[in-house]
Formats: C-alpha cells, sequence, structure tokens
C-alpha cells in the first residue's frame, strides 16, 4: 500500500510506465504493468472494431456517476455512443470524432473528498499532429480506481 | 486523504482509461480516414477574371500579368478577356514596357534602361495606334487576309476563338514559364441569355511548371465560339470546322446548318433559347474536360434580374439549373465582384444605364448595389446564398477584380476611380493539394471545385483555418477544445487546413451522429503592417464612431458565424420552391443567421496576428452547413453596417453629382475630412466624402465556403464530400 504522506505529497501518474517506474514491493513490475496494458488495449481493440463496440461498457465504466462537464453527464456519454453505434450501421461515412492519447499524466491537488486534478497533454495521432497540456478531474475511489469526475459545471461555456 | 488505496489499482486504472482513448484512435483511423488521406496543401492567391486589350482592358496582358503575380504577388492567374471580338493586336505590349514613379509596389527605373524622365504622368498608357493598341490589321504579316472567319469592320476585328487559339495562349504559356507560376487562359463569356461568366477549358494548356512542348488553347477556343453570345461568327472556327453538339444532351434546340452552334439568344420570340445555350455549354464541358473545366456567374446581381426575352441577370433557379446539369463545373459565384473603386461599387446601381436622355431607361441591378462590396445574393443572410447550402449544394462563393483600367487614373497611379489590379483589393485564397510538386494549374482548379477557399478584400485576413468537429464525448470538454483550437491555429501558421480525422473543413461535411456536439474551430490572420491602399490617412467610416485607424492598416474587428439548415434539393417541378427573384421562398433559407460573434472579447490575440476562437454546436439533430464572414467595422457603423453586423447598400454611401443639374442627386453620407483626403472624392457644397476607392478601403470583408455538418438520420448533404 502507498503511504499516505506519500500519496498527499505527489502522487504522480505520469503515464503508465512513469508511474510504473517507481519501483517497490507492491507497485507493478515494467513488466507487469506492460503486460496489464498491452491486455487491455487488446480487449478495447476486439470490443471497438464494430459499432457493437460502442455500446461497450467499458468506456462508461471509466466515468464516474456523478461525472458532469460542461453539463454532460454519464448518461449523455452512454447515449453517444449508442448512437454512434447506430449511426455506423446506417452510414458508413460517419466521421466519428477525433482521437488523442494522453501522456505525462499527474494527478495532484487531491481533497478530502478524493477529488484529485488529473493534468496530462493531449495528443491526436492525426496527419496533422497537435498536442495540449490539459487538466480534468477525477474521483479516486476507495478501491483505487480513478474515475474521470468533470468539472462539476451544468453549463457549458466553450 | 481520508482513504488508502492501492497504487497498483490506480496505475491499472489511470492505465485503462489512457489505454481506452489509445484504442479508439486505432479504431477511428479506420472508421474515418478521410483527413488523413488529404495530401498536403496550402491557401494560394489567386484571380480568375480581368481585361487586357485582347477585349476592353486598357492595357496589355503582358502588363496585367506582371501587375498581378508580380506587383501584388499573387500565386495564380487566369487571364480571362471577354468573349466576341476585338479589332486589337493583344501579342503587342507598351513601348516602354516598364512602370513610373511612383508606382504601386514597384521600384523606378533609376537604373535604366528607361530612365523616369521619359515617362508619362500616370505611366504608360495602351497609346492610342501604339503598342496593343495597334490593330490586327495593320500589324500582322498577312493584314486583314489573316484575320478568319465572318466580319466587314475596319480594321476588321478578329473573333476571339482566333485570338486564343493562334495568339493569346502562345504569350499566356510565355509568360507563366518565364515567371514560374502558373498562368493561363480563361474566357469571361457573354453568357447567352444572361450577361458574364467567369469560364475555363484547361485542358490542352501546358502553363508552368510544364516545359518542353507547347500546349495549346484549342478547346477554350473552340468553347468561346461555341458558346459566347458575342461570337456570332458561322465560320466554324475556319479550317476547325468545329461542331458544338453535345454527346447525349436533351436538348431541342437545333445547332444552324452553317455554323454549327446553336445561333440566338433570349429573345421575344425565343424566349429562354439563351439561357438553354448556356446549359448546352456546361454539358459541352462536361463532356469535352470534365475535371478542368468550370463556370462561375460573374457580378450577377449586376444586371437585374433574368428576363426570358433578353439577357440580363440570373435568378436561383438558373443556378440551380447549372449547378444540377455539372456540378463539378457550374460551382460557384463570383458575388463579390470587381469594380470596386467604381462610382457605385461594383458598378451595381439602380437603374443602371439610364442617362440624361432616357432617364428611366435603365435597370436596377439586384438589390440595387452591393453591400461591403459583395451582391446580394451572397450579402443577404438568407438570401441566395443561403437557399442553395441549404439545399447541400455544391456551391462556392468568389471574388475577382475584373480589371478593366484605372478610370481617370493612368495605369501605375495608385489611385483609381474605376477598377483594382488583382490582388490589389480582392484575393480568391484556393486550397492547392500539391504536395511536394510545384504548384499546378490542375490542383488549383481542383481547389476552386473542392469549395476549400476563401475570399476577401484589402488583405483584412490572410489566413484562415476553419474546422468542425465532432466533439469526442470521452474527452474533457476544455481539453477537446483546447485541442481543435490549438489544431487551428497550427493550420493557419502554416497556412494550412486542419487534417484530423473527425473534423471537416470548407467545402467539406462532417457526418455525426444525432444528438453529438460539434466543435467550430476557426484561426484567422489579421497581417501585420500594411495593405496595398495608398492612404494612410484614418478610415473615414470608423472616425465616425471615434476610431482612429490607417486606411492602410485594416483590423480585423468581428467574424460572424453564420448556419443554416439543409433541407435537400428542391425538385426543378416545384416550381415555388425552385424558382424565384430574390425575397421569394426559392430564393430564401429562413433557418439560416448569425450563430454566434466573435471579437477581440471573446477571442484570443496573439503577437502573430492571429486570432482563435472556437465554440460548440451542441446535440445537432439536423444537418445543416456554418460559414463565416468578417470585416473591419463593428455593428452600427453609420452608413456601413446595421445593428446586426450586416453591410448596408453601398450605393447610398457615395454622393453623386450631376453637374447639369444644381443639386446633389445622391447626398454624402461619411465624411472625409482628413487633411490627406485625396481630390478625386465627391464633393459636395465644398466637402469630400468617402467615396470611390477610399470608400472600398475604408469597407473590408471577407467571406468563407461553408463545412456542412450532416446527421446520419437528417437530410443527406449531396453536393458535399
Amino acid at each position: 500500500m502507498i503511504s499516505k504522506k506519500v500519496f498527499s505529497s505527489s502522487l504522480i501518474l505520469s503515464a503508465m510506465l512513469t508511474l510504473i517506474a517507481c519501483g517497490g514491493n507492491n507497485y507493478l513490475s515494467l513488466e507487469d504493468a506492460a503486460t496489464d496494458l498491452s491486455t487491455k488495449i487488446g480487449t478495447y481493440l476486439s470490443e471497438l472494431t464494430s459499432s457493437a463496440g460502442f455500446n461497450t461498457k467499458a468506456l462508461p465504466n471509466l466515468f464516474a456517476e456523478k461525472f458532469l462537464d460542461g453539463g454532460f453527464t454519464k448518461a449523455d456519454l452512454e447515449n453517444s455512443l449508442t448512437a454512434n453505434s447506430t449511426a455506423l450501421v446506417t452510414n458508413p461515412e460517419l466521421s466519428l470524432f477525433p482521437i488523442a492519447t494522453v501522456t505525462n499524466a499527474k494527478l495532484s491537488g487531491c481533497d478530502s473528498n478524493n477529488i484529485c486534478t488529473l493534468n496530462g497533454t493531449l495528443t491526436n495521432s492525426d496527419a496533422d499532429t497537435t498536442s495540449v497540456d490539459f487538466s480534468t478531474k477525477v474521483l479516486v475511489s476507495v478501491g483505487g480506481v480513478i474515475y474521470f469526475y468533470g468539472d462539476q459545471s451544468s453549463t457549458s461555456s466553450i | 486523504m481520508s482513504k488508502k488505496f492501492a497504487l497498483r489499482h490506480t496505475t491499472v486504472a489511470v492505465a485503462s482509461l489512457i489505454g481506452l482513448i489509445s484504442v479508439a484512435t486505432v479504431q477511428i483511423a479506420t472508421a474515418a480516414e478521410k483527413a488523413s488521406t488529404k495530401p498536403a496543401g496550402t491557401y494560394v492567391t489567386g484571380d480568375f477574371h480581368n481585361h487586357s486589350t485582347c477585349s476592353d482592358g486598357s492595357i496589355s496582358m503582358q502588363k496585367l500579368i506582371d501587375k498581378s503575380v508580380k506587383t501584388f504577388g499573387l500565386d495564380w492567374f487566369v487571364q480571362a478577356d471577354h468573349g466576341g471580338s476585338s479589332a486589337r493586336n493583344c501579342t503587342l505590349r507598351e513601348d516602354p514596357f516598364e512602370p513610373v514613379v511612383p508606382a504601386l509596389g514597384l521600384t523606378n527605373s533609376s537604373t535604366g534602361p528607361f530612365p523616369p524622365a521619359t515617362y508619362p504622368t500616370g505611366g504608360q498608357p495602351a497609346s492610342t495606334l501604339k503598342g496593343p493598341n495597334q490593330s490586327w490589321e495593320s500589324t500582322l504579316p498577312g493584314g486583314r487576309a489573316a484575320i478568319k472567319g465572318d466580319g466587314t469592320a475596319n480594321p476588321k476585328a478578329m473573333w476571339r476563338w482566333q485570338e486564343i487559339q493562334e495568339f493569346q495562349y502562345k504569350v499566356t504559356e510565355d509568360e507563366s514559364r518565364a515567371r514560374q507560376k502558373p498562368i493561363w487562359i480563361g474566357v469571361e463569356q457573354n453568357t447567352p441569355g444572361h450577361e458574364h461568366a467567369s469560364t475555363l477549358v484547361l485542358q490542352g494548356q501546358r502553363p508552368w511548371p510544364q516545359s518542353g512542348i507547347s500546349g495549346n488553347a484549342n478547346l477554350q477556343a473552340q468553347y468561346e465560339y461555341c458558346f459566347d453570345r458575342s461570337d456570332t461568327d458561322t465560320s466554324r472556327g475556319a479550317e476547325n470546322q468545329w461542331d458544338c453538339s453535345v454527346a447525349g444532351t436533351t436538348s431541342t434546340d437545333a445547332l444552324s446548318s452553317t455554323a454549327r452552334k446553336i445561333t440566338g439568344s433570349n429573345s421575344a420570340s425565343t424566349l429562354d433559347l439563351g439561357h438553354r445555350k448556356t446549359v448546352e455549354g456546361i454539358k459541352w464541358m462536361k463532356e469535352k474536360a470534365p475535371t478542368t473545366s468550370y463556370f462561375v456567374p460573374a457580378h450577377l446581381e449586376r444586371p437585374g434580374v433574368y428576363l426570358a426575352n433578353n439577357n440580363k441577370g440570373y435568378n436561383v433557379e438558373h443556378l440551380r439549373n447549372f449547378n444540377n446539369a455539372a456540378p463539378d463545373i457550374a460551382f460557384g459565384f463570383e458575388s463579390m465582384p470587381g469594380h470596386q473603386a467604381s462610382e457605385n461599387r461594383g458598378e451595381y446601381a439602380p437603374n443602371r444605364g439610364a442617362s440624361l436622355a432616357n432617364p428611366t431607361g435603365g435597370f436596377d441591378s439586384v438589390g440595387l448595389g452591393t453591400f461591403g462590396g459583395t451582391g446580394i445574393y451572397a450579402a443577404k443572410i438568407g438570401g441566395v446564398w443561403d437557399a442553395l447550402l441549404g439545399e447541400g449544394r455544391k456551391w462556392w462563393f468568389f471574388a475577382s477584380s475584373d480589371y478593366h483600367n484605372r478610370g481617370s487614373f493612368g495605369p501605375d497611379q495608385r489611385e483609381s476611380d474605376q477598377d483594382f489590379y488583382p490582388g490589389e483589393y480582392q484575393k480568391d485564397y484556393v486550397m492547392a493539394r500539391k504536395g511536394t510538386n510545384n504548384l499546378s494549374a490542375e490542383a488549383i482548379i481542383d481547389g476552386l471545385r473542392s469549395g476549400n477557399s476563401f475570399a476577401g478584400s484589402g488583405d483584412l485576413i490572410d489566413r484562415l483555418a476553419f474546422v468542425a468537429c465532432a466533439a469526442n464525448p470521452a474527452l474533457p470538454r476544455s481539453a477537446f477544445k483546447s485541442l481543435v483550437e490549438k489544431a487551428a491555429a497550427n493550420a493557419a501558421l502554416k497556412n494550412a487546413e486542419v487534417r484530423i480525422n473527425g473534423c471537416a473543413t470548407m467545402g467539406e461535411k462532417l457526418v455525426v451522429a444525432p444528438g453529438a456536439d460539434v466543435v467550430v474551430a476557426i484561426a484567422v490572420r489579421d497581417p501585420v503592417g500594411k495593405n496595398f491602399s495608398p492612404y494612410s490617412f484614418p478610415n473615414p467610416s470608423l472616425k465616425q464612431i471615434g476610431i482612429t485607424q490607417p486606411l492602410d492598416q485594416p483590423v480585423l474587428d468581428h467574424i460572424d458565424v453564420i448556419g443554416g439548415n439543409v433541407t435537400g434539393f428542391v425538385s426543378p417541378t416545384d416550381t415555388a420552391k425552385y424558382a424565384g427573384i430574390e425575397g421569394t421562398a426559392a430564393a430564401s433559407n429562413p433557418s439560416a443567421g448569425i450563430k454566434k460573434v466573435f471579437n477581440s472579447t471573446n477571442w484570443t490575440a496573439t503577437a502573430d496576428g492571429l486570432r482563435v476562437m472556437s465554440y460548440r454546436i451542441p446535440a445537432v439533430k439536423v444537418s445543416q452547413y456554418v460559414r463565416l464572414r468578417g470585416t473591419n467595422l463593428p455593428a452600427s457603423t453609420p452608413f456601413e453596417t446595421d445593428a446586426n453586423g450586416n453591410p448596408l447598400n453601398d450605393y447610398d454611401l457615395s454622393p453623386f453629382v450631376d453637374a447639369a443639374k444644381a443639386e446633389a442627386q445622391k447626398p454624402g453620407k461619411v465624411v472625409c475630412a482628413d487633411a490627406a483626403c485625396p481630390a478625386h472624392m465627391r464633393t459636395v457644397n465644398g466637402v469630400k466624402y468617402s467615396s470611390l476607392d477610399v470608400a472600398a478601403w475604408a469597407d473590408l470583408w471577407f467571406y468563407s465556403n461553408p463545412v456542412y455538418i450532416e446527421v446520419t438520420n437528417s437530410v443527406k448533404v449531396v453536393g458535399a464530400k
């Protein structure tokens, strides 16, 4: 178990490999993490190769039940995924949406409710690559699972 | 921290979260590869409508080309004189071919070979009986006999088909290759049944970067012979023995057995014949050169509404007819006309063509004037352009200089009370996907056809990245906004477009699921420094509202995002919705409106002149489009913009003084009080008013082409890819 002192002072989740590189007997090894990650990627890949993949719970399960981001709720996310799933069937021209990877992920600023700030770098992987730094709120559960929490704003200024 | 948890779990959770997003990358790349497969390109500037001594212009085509691609730096240029006939030998040029001082952006000739003192005031005109003002008949080795086809005039005029085929093309190709820029020949067609259109048949022409064997403009010449209203030659192009029939046409109009073309046009006895002939011409282009031709109606509001018995304007149904005949050839209009410095901006006016002798003999331009330099078909929100876009048509906006002369000023003087040179005031910015190759005419025509272009005046902006992206529901809103904005900014800095899967730019459509959010991102560059205006005194229009801003250093005030719904193509049999003049249901899109206004309060400005902004269209349910316009004038600028920022009628701005009458027929509106205000401004009772070129430099706009958003269970946007 990670000590309270360590966690509260600098729980840094700067992407998986950085995290894993923290080392220690209680932590994932580099190899274990890589295996774990590749397993996850493989699983999700298989789930997302058809429109049915958008109906998987894997993605919404990463969002807290109280997720709220500029008025966008977890239910909205689920509806969006379902809509894309349906649309993929009916229209092969569906543009879907830009996709990005997250790197340099770091957790900081956790409060008494285990709401932390996740800072990271967002990078799309298209012909033209763009990177931006961002931050968002996440909820860290008692079990150590991290969920997107959103800015908890019910209206969007964006 | 009140709870403890295992780092192992945390690690795995974050890994899962990040991994999922990564996984989705792979999925989406296979589902929508459009953006990632687009070759890289940049926006390049050009003009495709202008005149030289090959028709009714005042200077040689060599000098016009020099002005356009050298002085004003255009990247490409289409020399497009009228069809018909011309008596002047336009292979000749001014002698000496050297500008005077001061001239627009030109170095002086102090290094020779012609001392400045030898130049006449105002620069070298094409003097009477000198240079390009000499006749073909007097200068061709074969004299009159060398001029082919019908004709009895003295001196005999040469049909434009012969000029193009035998003389003009060679000069143009030589200019192109010497200057290493794509320069080629088009024709401003005297359009049967209408007034004018910018047309092109490129096939056969071999401008730079092609080298070696010379090309030809045979097909362009044939098109002119077959379909120009003013080309009444019946010789079938002499030894060419052209036949103007169109394979598979459904036209019932017979070709003349002698001329082998449809002769005649709209008249009392041949209603609509000209319009049908024009449609045949578009079909002919589609048959002969389907990917290297275009037909773009020019200053189409100027001649008034369409008349079945005359050759006047275009109503919306004619634009639909053209587009239905060949959407890859008839794909837009020049609703931002040339002649921007003229007394009546764009030469748009009420009772146009009237005279003292015949005071009621004129006709009204549609809209009775331009609006911020743009015709009402595009300037009026919810009007003709929005009606066409509301069908999901491929119908794009263009500007042209329509250069003929500088009015009372010489060709090298900086002032003008008639026209601006190509590139001096207006530009078309067109996406050319040339990759690592040289810029080519084909790439530019592809760009024109694609709709990935924008147009503007006075270098108000010189870069634009305009993109609509389906919002990724799994990414934080603020992060996604930042990503798309930065992508737009990066693209604008590179003078390029955003190429990201799940995003669409001008001329394209974004296909989204019902209920998707769409993020619209815009990056423009308001260029640092001066434009080509010769005036540095404060903009008189802005001075009215307390803003002091040099005329040659305009500042972008705001951008309107205009949107409207797409409801699908209208059937020609649905007459009420298909045909009608401006203001009717057929020519309207009531869903169109300003959806968002950006200005200095809600865009991010950077030191390099970029203005970056975005907004989210939530939960789209119906197919729609968004387009942009921007200006240097705030809303409610007196006599320029209304409270919503819409441009007001330019005709009303400038005073008109008839020397034969004691009172001004049209009062002045915006006083030009600065000591530097030039002498040629319209003056009433000793007061100078902003008019002519000053009024044009004071009132600048840009227009983007639209980005379509197609919702999968809504109307399909047929006109965009």
